[in-house]
């Protein structure tokens, strides 16, 4: 386990980063922007999974004080494409704590095109797309106050455009491995979807069994519930991509992007995670291993989940999960193996 | 340190995972995404540098993580050592 994971006052957070240490907060930006100058990184959302249940919390900051074992390299910001670099930047034996913002040139590069940085997947990346406080949520607006960010507390500055990642090695032996928690399987009378265009955000046309379909059109014909993600079988690990909240007209923005070369199914809750009394995700974590993790806030908002697997671990619940690449209906989570 | 049980660059099992003719569920998931892009990387550009290059990453990988992978490397290679 990490030294502390969990909500703690701004000024607690304040004696943290005096203290000297290594830190990821998470919280309401108005609560980040209090703390002062220091080693830590930061990101908003307002959402937690904190027991098993969901909370939303304005006031609080999540702290994550890494394991002592963990040295932390460096803190490198990357603006649109120059996050490609992050792979570069990582130690080679190591962990990346990755924050981006939602809609920033970042997230967007990453979500396209992580999958083909080179060598993505041989240094540990995790981490999650910020977000903010629901009720201000417009994706229009101008207005920088009221979109989600990242906190560089090297400089004390936030940004709606940056990524940010803390760069952590760790000594010969002891390994960091990111791992997920997928509470949606493919349903078995699902059609296959295939997309035509390569990296997509944005999706008009697909093949559902081979036939080419207006996608947005076909969702609502055949009344394809999209509080649930589609989901893409990478040899075994099963990535899911979230469907917007509402569809309407013959387009449609994703979450994350769909790849022209993989083959997507609609899913359904996963027959273990169906009882929500039964299946806290916390249940699956080794509490021992655990170095940090977040889950999906569409899962709590589309299911109304106030405990159980959709709810997710304890920890922040976030736009987008990063687990190498950016995932959807998620809980990603990292941890320390020897 | 465990003894490798890693077959060498030549062992055609390689081939046989990256052109796709085994099909492997991992459960470590960096493995099964590591994997499945080079299949398709080998898939969208079927020179045989295309092929090496992606040997080179999954291999690395295999390397680097193989106290995670025993069981996979036992599964996916086995029959091809026992034919051998």
């Amino acid at each position: 386990m990490p030294n502390l994971y969990k909500l703690i006052d701004t000024s607690e957070a304040t004696e943290l980063i005096r203290s000297g240490g290594s830190f990821s907060f998470i919280g309401d930006e108005r609560a980040l922007a209090k703390l002062p100058k220091g080693n830590w990184v930061g990101g908003t959302t307002c959402y937690f999974t904190i027991d098993g249940k969901s909370v939303e919390e304005r006031d609080k900051v999540f702290v994550i004080d890494y394991p002592a074992v963990a040295k932390l390299e460096k803190i490198s910001l990357y603006k649109g494409e120059t996050v490609s670099n992050v792979t570069n930047d990582a130690p080679e034996n190591g962990f990346t704590i990755l924050f981006m913002p939602a809609g920033s040139g970042a997230s967007l590069h990453y979500s396209q095109f992580a999958p083909t940085y080179p060598g993505l997947f041989l240094k540990p990346i995790a981490g999650w797309i910020t977000g903010m406080y629901l009720p201000d949520w417009n994706p229009a607006s101008t207005h920088k106050d009221k979109l989600p960010k990242t906190f560089n507390g090297l400089t004390g500055e936030s940004d709606t455009d940056s990524a940010i990642a803390m760069h952590f090695s760790l000594p010969q032996g002891k390994f960091a491995i990111v791992k997920t928690i997928n509470p949606f399987v493919a349903r078995k009378d699902s059609p296959v979807i295939r997309f035509e265009g390569n990296n997509s955000l944005i999706v008009r046309d697909a093949f559902v069994d081979g036939k080419k379909v207006n996608l947005p059109k076909y969702i609502l014909e055949n009344k394809v519930d999209f509080r649930f993600p589609i989901q893409a079988n990478y040899s075994g690990t099963l990535i899911n991509v979230s469907l917007p909240p509402e569809i309407q007209g013959e387009e449609m923005l994703l979450h994350q992007a769909v790849f022209s070369d993989m083959d997507y199914r609609f899913t359904e809750v996963a027959p273990e995670f169906k009882d929500s009394q039964k299946s806290c995700a916390n249940n699956v974590i080794d509490p021992k291993k655990f170095i940090a993790g977040c889950s999906c806030i569409l899962n709590h908002l589309s299911f109304n989940t106030n405990g159980g697997a959709l709810c997710g671990i304890d920890g922040p619940l976030t736009f987008g999960e990063i687990c190498y690449q950016i995932v959807g209906n998620t809980s990603v989570y990292l941890e320390m193996e020897e | 340190m465990i003894e490798s049980i890693l077959p060498s660059k030549e062992h055609e099992g390689w081939r046989k995972l990256l052109e796709g003719q085994i099909s492997h569920n991992f459960s470590f998931v960096a493995a099964g995404l590591c994997v499945a892009r080079n299949i398709r990387e080998v898939r969208r550009n079927k020179s045989e540098e295309s092929y090496n290059t992606a040997l080179s990453e999954v291999y690395e990988f295999f390397r680097k993580y193989e106290r995670f992978l025993i069981n996979d490397i036992r599964e996916i290679f086995t029959f091809e050592m026992e034919a051998a």
